[in-house]
């Protein structure tokens, strides 16, 4: 479903991915870690089109993503969800409408978002919640509407940048359980994290960096520095 | 259809929902359409003086004693035929002794030498009176060339050639630093409005850029941001309106004793329609195209 062909992104001199390559299948869930630095988020950002590779070529089901222009790039990115480590949701939206945005963007019909939403809600566990504001919720309520918003638009792939960064261990592990039953509905997951424990506990595939390079790269990994 | 209603029910949640930004944003836009309505008065009253100024000059032609008044008013007729005279008044023999009488009424010695005399001494005349004083060059010239000329016996224009050239000069320069002095503020007031939705729009970056990583399009970004936009120029508009409407009707009786013939309370009333219509044309069409122009940067990822 997605491969990374030499992919080297350079930043002035700095190599933030040095001739990295390697491919996920679908309904896949792919931990990437590595030291601050690694290189995780630039991956997540050049799969999220946030940057374009300096060298070599991702694809995604084919298509090279580099290649896109606005029209297919927004087409592309309705495809992927995203979780970010700041949950980055619209503070002057409640959370219906932050994860109702993604539907709305995508041009889906007022019928389909007041059906699915709350179902996503339900799914996160944050029935009940359709009303309040991102400044009432917490850290760990915040990331599981980022990941309502991620999981509403059915995408074939999820992105998690760190989402656990900023939470406390309970939210961690609520969190990475609702990745889990995602992944269980077909929907590949790439989690960018630095935290040993969740990917010792996942066993699922890790791809491990070091200073822009994959030295390991692991079905039923562990995480190894 | 459904996009454009979504567009423009995030625009106006937004606008409601930040209810400060938007009212700071309104203050400020209203201040500088205040220097719209600002200008707007201050020609008018410019363009009143001007032509008070103007209205008090004249030229007046002078016949000789035995001239047929028939000739006059024939001079006179062809004269108001001209597009270039305002007001041509006849001022026949009689008329003359009588204002003259009636402006020395109190001077005896006056009165004597009068009844001293045997006969009317004054002169038939044509007061004249241009659209702009800068015409009397040519309505003198006129005159010299009709088939009148030969009953003409003086034309004051000479004389006063140098004091209507001066102010001819006067007039010209207000105007001219008038309209120096429009263009510099209204591209003052355009280059405020467009920095002040440009830092609102800054404030909202981060969201611009997560609105394009979930796949929202451009338009779709764009478009809430124009319709505040839009209702900021529109509220901004109404509010200087308003806000104008009370101030000169509080400062019109004392700019009109210090510039006479002015009347800016009639001017604002008068005009409401075309005044607002043009206030909203600056608030709306700055704030719709501040804010395409200041959002693109954001969209560019």
């Amino acid at each position: 479903m997605i491969s990374f062909n030499s992919v080297s992104k350079i930043y002035d001199k700095f190599h933030a991915l040095d001739d990295v390559s390697f491919r996920i299948e679908e309904k896949e869930f792919v931990s990437v870690v590595g030291r601050s630095g690694a290189g995780k988020s630039t991956i997540i950002k050049l799969l999220l089109k946030e940057e374009d590779p300096s060298k070599g070529s991702i694809f995604f089901k084919g298509v090279d993503i580099s290649s896109l222009k606005s029209g297919g790039t927004t087409n592309y990115r309705r495809r992927i969800g995203t979780v970010f480590q700041d949950s980055r949701l619209l503070p002057s939206k409640n959370v219906y409408e932050n994860v109702a945005f993604a539907m709305e963007a995508a041009g889906r019909s007022n019928a389909e978002i007041g059906e699915d939403v709350p179902q996503v809600l339900e799914i996160v566990d944050l029935k009940g919640k359709e009303k309040n504001f991102v400044q009432e919720l917490s850290g760990g309520e915040k990331q599981r509407v980022s990941l309502a918003r991620a999981l509403v638009q059915r995408p074939e792939v999820i992105l998690a940048d760190e989402p656990s960064g900023n939470l406390d261990p309970i939210h961690t592990w609520e969190l990475m359980k609702l990745l889990l039953r995602i992944n269980e509905f077909g929907t590949a997951i790439i989690l960018a994290t630095h935290d040993k424990d969740i990917v010792n506990f996942l066993k699922r595939r890790v791809i491990t960096l070091d200073k822009g390079k994959i030295i390991r790269d692991e079905q039923k990994g562990k995480y190894q520095l | 259809m459904n996009n454009f209603f979504r567009i423009f029910k995030h625009g106006w949640l937004g606008f409601v929902r930040n209810i400060w930004v938007s009212v700071a944003t309104i203050g400020i836009m209203v201040l500088a359409l205040s220097v719209v309505s600002g200008l707007l008065i201050i020609g008018n009253i410019t363009d009143t003086f001007v032509r008070e100024l103007q209205g008090k000059v004249d030229v007046s032609v002078f016949f000789d004693q035995e001239s047929d008044e028939a000739k006059i008013l024939e001079l006179q007729y062809s004269l108001e035929a001209r597009e270039d005279i305002r007001d041509v008044e006849y001022i026949s023999r009689e008329d003359a002794l009588s204002l003259f009488k009636d402006k020395h009424k109190d001077s005896e010695l006056l009165m004597a030498s009068l009844v001293e005399l045997d006969s009317n001494p004054f002169q038939a005349s044509l007061n004249i009176k241009a659209q702009d004083a800068s015409q009397f060059g040519s309505i003198v010239s006129f005159i010299e060339n009709s088939e009148s000329r030969g009953i003409v016996e003086k034309i004051n224009y000479k004389e006063n050639e140098k004091v209507i050239q001066k102010l001819i000069s006067i007039t010209s320069s207000i105007e001219n630093i008038g309209l120096v002095f429009t263009l510099a503020l209204s591209f003052v007031v355009v280059l405020i409005t467009f920095n002040t939705i440009r830092l609102v729009i800054y404030t909202y970056r981060d969201e611009i850029i997560v609105m394009k990583l979930v796949g929202a399009s451009d338009w779709f970004i764009r478009g809430p941001f124009i319709i505040a936009g839009l209702l900021y120029g529109i509220f901004s508009a109404i509010i200087t309106w308003a806000a104008f409407f009370v101030l000169v009707w509080i400062i019109s009786e004392k700019t009109g004793s210090f510039f006479p013939g002015t009347d800016i309370f009639a001017y604002w009333s008068q005009n409401f329609l075309s005044i607002l219509a043009l206030l909203f044309a600056f608030g709306v069409g700055l704030g719709v195209f501040s804010s395409f122009i200041a959002i693109r940067r954001y969209l560019k990822v």
